[in-house]
């Protein structure tokens, strides 16, 4: 039998049906099996019902005989098996067409169910946060004119505490740590006064479950209450989140308290996974006080090479000429590629030609790094008498070799020697033509 | 005969796009609640980790932008000018003429200066003849290499040769960086010293005000299909990539903005081109997905990283012709890749990237076409012979519909 196209009345009527499926479905077993049979009954005599088994039974009379005759695939008398739906009280039971549609009808319905679910949380969130944020514009609208009395020393710190009510306490420390980045010296006390009285509720955090959380009290307390709060962020060396670790071992380099920096320098295995140029930067700018520390970690083999690597790097950028001893050493017992290139990097910049030879055995390395680096410092510390060994090392298969030893001739003094690489068109003269052009000369 | 074969296939068919869509939603709800949860730690995150310290750091890496350029007299002089324009301690801009046959070279001598000057390679990627280096004199950190066309690949690798940096940034010539963000997707290198590549997040820039290369406004775009593809990216990236990064199996980073390390990529043996190993159009995947595999071929500990807040803007095509070569050129590259390194499928030695990102792209990102398109003339053939009733199949695709025609 031919489809129409558009036939709305039965597509209403599959839509009716399969909500009847469902409905008888999740009707409890013994109601449905006449025990409660208020339901199925309201069901059954529901105009709609009635409509639209009489129509399927109508419109769907031809497939019933053809499903008749092919046998009890199913043992529903129609197409659309709505005497076995009346009869069964199990999904197994249902005839194959009813079982789709019932399948269906349940998809289409949980589908519906997280599109619904997703809708409303989203907007939920939306709202919440725009309330959030028109919520924390008034409130620094508030806070702010006051502030900047207060910092003026216009205005008691009272006046200000007073505008904070109790729940938005922690959101005014947040409102404070904006302004630390601007303000130094007296301004900088004046806004840890204003948190003082929040802190409390702040150093609350830092048992909390969400490492984020955990972070960023970490970093307010180190910011306006570092004083009162030192053991608190001491502990949080330690904490099992490596963010939380790092922002207090952050704020401890700040400080210039070498003792305090001994408590990082101790744990530094625990940032080993963090750039060595942002770990060593961040070491060096303790200053020399902690060298001691960095010279025994680096000449120390039981710890990490990259640990090591790190102490060095620090030294070489405080300019610690008494790790000069160490990093020889290091180069003529050791081969790890971190250590020795860090090792001579130092001797790059503090080293002196009674670190020669050492530096001249790296020169021979099969790691083109620290092969790279020895040139460097060869031409450095060796001065003029370096300069033949470091013009055939332009001719290095590597290019940072060439390029390193290049830097080295001029470093030695040999600017002149570069010149007429430079103007001899050879192989080299394009690297010398670069060092020459970037160094001005 | 005839009949049932087609009744079989047509039955077999239907079970295999069910099992395509049921598998596609399932990663895609799976990828939007990791991502979900990975965006909220995120921004936690940002709280604490303040980008401005980065930028007072001398911690930062150097690092260099890549920016291959073909044909772009009109666009380069200001792309050039928003990139000399980032917050970022030390970087380095490599623009790279792709044997451009319009006045791209000529204009940017001009408009910055520039003078050939000396600067050695220090790789040796194979790659088109490199004809003149040039160094601005207005700005010492700009730099301009005119080659060979060679096309996308082969510019990015004569770029990784002349890199000097740890780091590079692979970018398209008109893609606009917002100010902060090579601070920001320089992050995971600084986190994590053992990530070879970062992701950022791209934006559609259509209809937006661009100000001297910075977004000072950002509009819908008034073109419907610009529109689609405003939502298409955001859940792409947000979701999509940010699920992905949170299952630690990151395969694409996008060729319009990503960060790299460059020893790990010239060991891996650089972009791929017909010089170093095959054509793709994929570039950019085929990348990432060799970074995969020679790291884990060597033992080596990485990390490849989605960051969702570094934001590069570019414009997306705004007529069908134009969309359709794009999405051509992505489902050639995603096939060319998937295919040229298929030994990782369901490859175990690959942890993740083998059991499970590799085989999302592979079944149901690129065979999704071959899926999709003949679905479509399926649903019309057994509507037409009557294998599916009409009205069942309207009634399935125009419930919403039709429920409300029944409750009245």
């Amino acid at each position: 039998m031919p489809y129409t196209l558009f036939h709305s009345k039965v597509a209403i009527q599959l839509l009716s049906r399969m909500a009847v499926i469902l409905l008888i479905l999740t009707i409890p077993g013994d109601a449905y099996s006449g025990k409660a049979p208020e339901k199925l009954t309201s069901i059954q005599s529901s105009d709609l019902y009635a409509q639209h088994v009489h129509a399927l039974n109508d419109s769907a009379s031809g497939e019933s005989e053809d499903s008749s005759k092919a046998g009890d695939a199913h043992k529903g008398k129609t197409f659309f098996g709505q005497k076995d739906l009346l009869d069964s009280d199990r999904f197994w039971d249902l005839n194959y067409t009813d079982r789709i549609l019932f399948t269906l009808g349940v998809s289409i319905l949980v589908l519906l169910l997280f599109v619904v679910i997703f809708a409303f949380v989203t907007i939920g969130f939306r709202i919440k946060n725009i309330r959030k944020e028109k919520r924390w514009k008034q409130l620094e609208a508030t806070w702010e004119p006051l502030l900047i009395r207060v910092l003026a020393g216009d205005e008691a710190l009272q006046e200000l505490h007073a505008k904070v009510r109790k729940p938005d306490r922690l959101r005014f420390v947040d409102f404070l740590m904006r302004y630390t980045q601007h303000f130094r010296g007296e301004e900088l006390d004046i806004l840890t006064d204003l948190a003082r009285p929040y802190l409390p509720l702040v150093e609350r955090q830092c048992r909390d479950r969400s490492s984020e959380v955990r972070a960023r009290a970490v970093n307010s307390l180190s910011t306006l209450g570092f004083q009162e709060y030192k053991t608190k962020i001491v502990n949080a060396l330690d904490d099992p989140s490596p963010l939380v670790a790092m922002i207090a071992a952050r704020a401890l380099m700040r400080k210039d308290e070498p003792e305090l920096a001994e408590h990082v320098l101790h744990r530094l295995h625990r940032f080993i996974h963090w750039s060595i140029n942002y770990l060593s930067s961040m070491l060096a700018d303790v200053g020399a006080a902690i060298a001691p520390t960095l010279r025994s970690i680096f000449s120390d083999k039981e710890y990490s090479v990259k640990t090591r690597a790190v102490c060095a790097d620090a030294l070489r950028q405080i300019h610690d000429f008494e790790a000069a001893a160490i990093a020889r050493d290091v180069l003529s017992k050791e081969t790890d590629r971190d250590v020795c290139a860090a090792a001579l990097r130092l001797l790059d910049a503090v080293g002196l030609p009674e670190h020669l030879p050492a530096i001249r055995k790296s020169t021979d390395s099969p790691d083109f790094v620290i092969r790279a680096q020895a040139y460097r410092a060869l031409g450095n510390i060796g001065g003029k008498a370096e300069i033949p060994v470091l013009e055939s090392a332009m001719g290095d298969q590597e290019p940072w070799v060439a390029i390193k030893a290049a830097y080295g001739i001029l470093a030695a003094g040999g600017e002149r020697r570069l010149i007429e690489i430079a103007q001899s068109g050879g192989e080299q003269a394009t690297l010398a033509k670069q060092v020459l052009l970037e160094s001005d000369a | 005969m005839i009949e049932i074969t087609l009744r079989i296939f047509v039955f077999g068919f239907s079970f295999l796009v069910l099992t395509y869509f049921f598998a596609l939603n399932t990663f895609y709800m799976l990828t939007n609640i990791f991502a979900f949860t990975s965006l909220r730690k995120y921004a936690g995150r940002l709280k604490s980790f303040q980008i401005n310290e980065l930028l007072s750091s001398s911690g930062a890496p150097p690092i260099t932008l890549l920016a291959p350029a073909y044909n772009e007299e009109a666009t380069c002089v200001a792309s050039t000018r928003a990139l000399l324009t980032l917050n970022y301690p030390e970087y380095e801009v490599l623009m790279i003429n792709d044997g451009s046959k319009d006045a791209t070279l000529e204009t940017m001598i001009q408009a910055y200066d520039m003078v050939p000057a000396a600067r050695v390679p220090t790789a040796g990627i194979d790659t088109a003849g490199v004809k003149e280096v040039y160094k601005s004199r207005k700005n010492p950190n700009l730099w301009l290499i005119d080659k060979n066309n060679g096309g996308k690949a082969d510019a990015l690798n004569v770029g990784l040769n002349y890199c000097r940096t740890p780091l590079f940034c692979a970018m398209d010539a008109d893609t606009l960086l917002e100010r902060d963000a090579l601070i920001r997707i320089v992050r995971p290198f600084l986190e994590d010293s053992s990530t070879v590549a970062a992701g950022g997040i791209i934006r559609i820039v259509n209809d937006c005000t661009v100000e001297n290369g910075i977004v000072t406004d950002v509009r819908l775009p008034k073109n419907m299909l610009a529109k689609f593809q405003v939502m298409e990216y955001l859940r792409a990236f947000l979701s999509g990539r940010m699920g992905w990064d949170a299952l630690d199996a990151m395969l694409i980073i996008s060729g319009a903005f990503g960060m790299f390390r460059r020893s790990t990529v010239v060991n891996a043996g650089g972009y791929a081109t017909p010089r170093t190993s095959f054509h793709t159009v994929g570039e950019d995947m085929e990348l990432v997905v060799r970074l995969h595999k020679y790291c884990h071929d060597n033992d080596l500990e990485y990390q490849v990283r989605f960051v969702p807040d570094p934001v590069a803007w570019t414009e997306c095509p705004e007529s069908l012709k134009v969309l359709g070569r794009q999405r051509d050129r992505w489902q050639r590259g995603l096939y060319e890749c998937l295919m040229a390194h298929r030994s990782m499928l369901f490859e175990p030695k690959y942890g993740k990237i083998g059991m499970l990102a590799y085989p999302y792209f592979f079944f149901l990102e690129m065979l999704g076409p071959a899926i999709e398109l003949p679905g479509y003339f399926v649903l019309l053939y057994v509507i037409i012979t009557g294998m599916v009733s009409p009205v069942f199949a309207i009634t399935f695709f125009w419930w919403p519909l039709s429920l409300v025609w029944s409750s009245l």
